[in-house]
């Protein structure tokens, strides 16, 4: 089942343009939104939740029209953004009575078990918190009315390695609920590898490609070598090319590449600099 | 011989104190300094830089001390911090006339290139810039007075893989002058797997180690089992361990371990994550 | 020392431009109203007040963690401050000065022994207010440091009126209008002294400030 589907998502903002966008997140996984600064992520991000209009095309979640049930769906709906968009002078306790108002199903035992958890303190001002513990209070609020699909856009931004992975358990602790799904934009393509099920590229304002992780990573390869050797390769295999200073490097098509050729697992980041980079 | 050397290194505030530190770059390789946001990391670059002032300790550039012979020193740095600190209101032709008249090396002609290659508009004032021009150009400048040694406070931070990988480039290309060093701190570990020789690991301000990176990556491993099947690991091999929702995982010394278990290669995320949140047996 | 002015001079030039605008403007009002010598003092305090606004884009774009890698000792980046402060006064009294006594050929309002005098009195009190701004601004920051002035400021001037009333209570009289005069003229050396108090004062206090 389907729990979000844009579908053919068109919107013009300026100079900018999204073009025919599609893709769709199914129940229970996790898809990793990625793209260049200025690709389409956040717009694409900000039309599922309407806060953007879209020009033309289609958007569902949980199989209702994202316009048109837009208060029913955001009970059910997690987001974060790059940053916690609340007021800096309030504390987690206030926080807590706000949204009690706000959603029917807030958990206040469970907010404050999950502050517990991350060391989040109760009684601390928002402005006086690193920027580590405002991105841990923003998972936080956005997960304690239980919702069923997490937008999250570029939540792991700035933030070190160890608060990194406390979030990433954190979600991944979410997603065993297997009636959970999240869509996950991020930079840090690290942190997708380990938490994506499918990687949605975002290209200049159109969709490069939806695939599965596992397809992208085991599907594609990655060989180093000298000029004259990279001639052996068949062209049709070769996705992209980067020369450097001491030979030139292939990003190919395992399926059309003999084994004979030692090629390595791509990561997610060598994939996308190939596409963007190694026309 | 070392491009920055610093002993016991000192500095304290009301909330947090440097304790001790002491580590060196070795002139010719690339310096990767990690840890936690507030670990210390941008207290000891602007210590090295005497932005901050250190309460005691040695610091040493290019064999000099760092503040008697200062000026001198700064010559030969380039400083590249998370952010663009020009007054926003300066276009990259006005900075370029104003940094030619500071130090003697600058390289016009360079500086006028790197903006070409990065596509910035020289004539666009700072404000109007998107963040990855910001640093773009901020990089642009720590490059065109021919610097020996970059000093880099996460540099990288909040830019797309592509962007990165354009900068990392362009470190690259600095380093294959021999003379040339840079301590890079990053939050991004998979840019330092890529260019870093050492590893510097500051936690709570304190140095947990420093060390050459492939040493690192290959004398440790992660092994991965149930509580039970860690009995058999060798006391001596366990450095840390940590217990999660699909079992337990331990930092193991690979020299004390037998072939028989199965380990994989650690990542400098995955050390920095044993090293602050695993438990010591 | 030079890169930093022109660093500061092209910061403020944005500011400059609605500057030039507005002192057209008063121009205007000064042909028509005969109000030449006003013009000049607007124009000196003005310049004297870029300096100020050139602490306050430093502090905003960070500037001085940058500043402080370059090949420049923190001395010398004081003293950029400080001739920036001379060269916005005495160079807008200077572009100034010959237009306002153009004018007056027609007018002949005023002799230019008086607009010089008035000029000295207003270089003086434009050094004056940097030599207190300039150290309150380092030491406590642009926020801070503004509502100081503030105080600074207004503080001797509410009470001027009370001193003047007591100075007749107790018949002390101002000096003749000739000593004035004379003590108008040399007003502005006199005020280098506290300006080049002031650099000693600000070099300190920025010898051991952190960013």
């Amino acid at each position: 089942m389907n729990i979000l589907e844009v579908k053919n998502l068109s919107k013009k903002i300026g100079k900018f343009e999204l073009q025919n966008i599609s893709f769709e997140v199914e129940q229970g996984t996790v898809m990793g939104l990625i793209g260049q600064n200025g690709a389409g992520k956040s717009s694409i991000i900000r039309c599922i939740l309407n806060l953007f209009k879209k020009t033309s095309g289609e958007i569902t979640i949980f199989g209702k029209d994202h316009a048109h049930f837009e208060t029913e769906i955001r009970e059910d709906l997690g987001i974060v953004f790059d940053e916690l968009h609340v007021p800096d002078n309030l504390t987690a306790i206030d926080l807590d009575k706000i949204y009690q108002k706000v959603y029917k199903r807030w958990d206040s035992e469970f907010f404050f078990s999950l502050l517990d958890r991350f060391d989040i303190s109760k009684y601390d001002k928002v402005k006086v918190m690193s920027r580590g513990m405002k991105m841990k209070l923003a998972i936080v609020l956005a997960l304690s009315h239980h919702p069923k699909l997490l937008l999250l856009d570029e939540p792991t931004s700035g933030l070190d390695p160890i608060v990194r992975d406390e979030m990433l358990d954190l979600l991944l602790g979410f997603m065993e609920d297997e009636t959970h799904s999240i869509l996950f934009s991020s930079h840090i393509t690290s942190d997708l590898e380990k938490i994506a099920d499918t990687i949605t590229f975002i290209h200049k304002g159109e969709v490069l490609f939806t695939e599965t992780k596992d397809s992208l990573l085991y599907d594609y390869g990655l060989w180093k070598g000298t000029k004259e050797q990279a001639t052996e390769i068949p062209t049709h295999a070769i996705i992209g090319k980067r020369p450097g200073t001491f030979g030139i490097e292939l990003l190919v098509k395992r399926e059309f590449v003999s084994q004979a050729f030692p090629l390595e697992r791509p990561t997610i980041e060598e994939i996308m600099v190939f596409q963007v980079k190694g026309g | 011989m070392t491009a920055i050397s610093i002993r016991n290194l000192h500095k304290s505030f009301p909330a947090f104190a440097l304790r001790n530190i002491s580590f060196d770059v070795q002139k010719g390789t690339v310096m990767g300094f990690v840890g936690e946001n507030g670990a210390g990391k941008s207290t000891t670059i602007k210590c090295i830089l005497n932005v901050l002032k250190k309460d005691r300790g040695l610091i040493e550039i290019f064999g000099h001390d760092h503040v008697e012979e200062e000026v001198k020193i700064k010559e030969d740095i380039g400083v590249v911090y998370d952010d663009l600190p020009f007054p926003e209101m300066l276009t990259g032709k006005e900075i370029e006339k104003f940094m030619h008249k500071l130090y003697k090396k600058w390289d016009s002609p360079l500086f006028y290139q790197l903006l070409n290659q990065f596509k910035i508009d020289p004539s666009k004032k700072v404000k109007e810039l998107s963040r990855g021009m910001k640093m773009k150009l901020s990089i642009s400048i720590a490059f065109a007075h021919h610097p020996k040694l970059l000093i880099l406070d996460e540099p990288t931070s909040g830019l797309d893989p592509i962007v990165r990988d354009e900068i990392l480039d362009l470190f690259l290309t600095f380093m294959q002058d021999d003379n040339h060093t840079i301590l890079f701190s990053s939050h991004i570990t998979s840019d330092l797997e890529k260019i870093a020789d050492t590893i510097t690991f500051i936690h709570e301000g304190e140095i947990v180690f420093s060390e050459n990176k492939d040493v690192l990556l290959y004398d440790y491993a992660i092994w991965k089992g149930s509580p039970d099947e860690m009995k058999d690991l060798p006391e001596e091999a366990i450095v840390r361990v940590r217990k999660g929702v699909f079992g337990t995982e331990a930092l193991v010394r690979k020299k004390y371990i037998s072939r028989i278990f199965p380990i994989k290669r650690p990542t400098i995320e995955e050390l920095m994550v044993f090293f602050t949140k695993g438990e010591i047996r | 020392m030079i890169a930093l002015i022109l660093k500061d001079l092209y910061a403020i030039k944005g500011q400059m431009k609605s500057a030039v605008y507005l002192l057209l403007f008063f121009m205007l009002l000064a042909f028509f109203f005969d109000m030449g010598p006003v013009v000049v003092m607007c124009a000196v305090l003005f310049g004297a007040l870029q300096v100020i606004t050139s602490f306050t884009f430093d502090e905003m774009s960070k500037w001085d963690k940058y500043g402080l890698t370059l090949p420049v000792s923190r001395r010398k980046i004081i003293a950029s401050k400080y001739a920036l402060s001379l060269l916005l006064t005495m160079g807008s009294a200077l572009i100034l000065t010959p237009l306002v006594l153009l004018f007056n050929l027609y007018f002949k309002s005023f002799s230019a022994n008086e607009l010089f005098s008035m000029l000295c009195v207003i270089s003086a009190a434009a050094f004056l207010m940097l030599s207190v701004s300039i150290p309150v601004l380092l030491k406590f920051g642009t926020q801070k440091g503004r509502l100081f002035l503030f105080a600074v400021v207004f503080i001797p001037v509410f009470f001027s009126g009370f001193i003047s009333e007591y100075m007749e209570r107790f018949s002390i009289y101002l000096p003749s209008l000739q000593t004035i005069k004379l003590l108008a003229y040399g007003a502005p050396f006199f005020m280098l002294i506290p300006l080049a108090l002031s650099y000693l004062v600000s070099a300190k206090i920025y010898s051991s400030k952190e960013f």
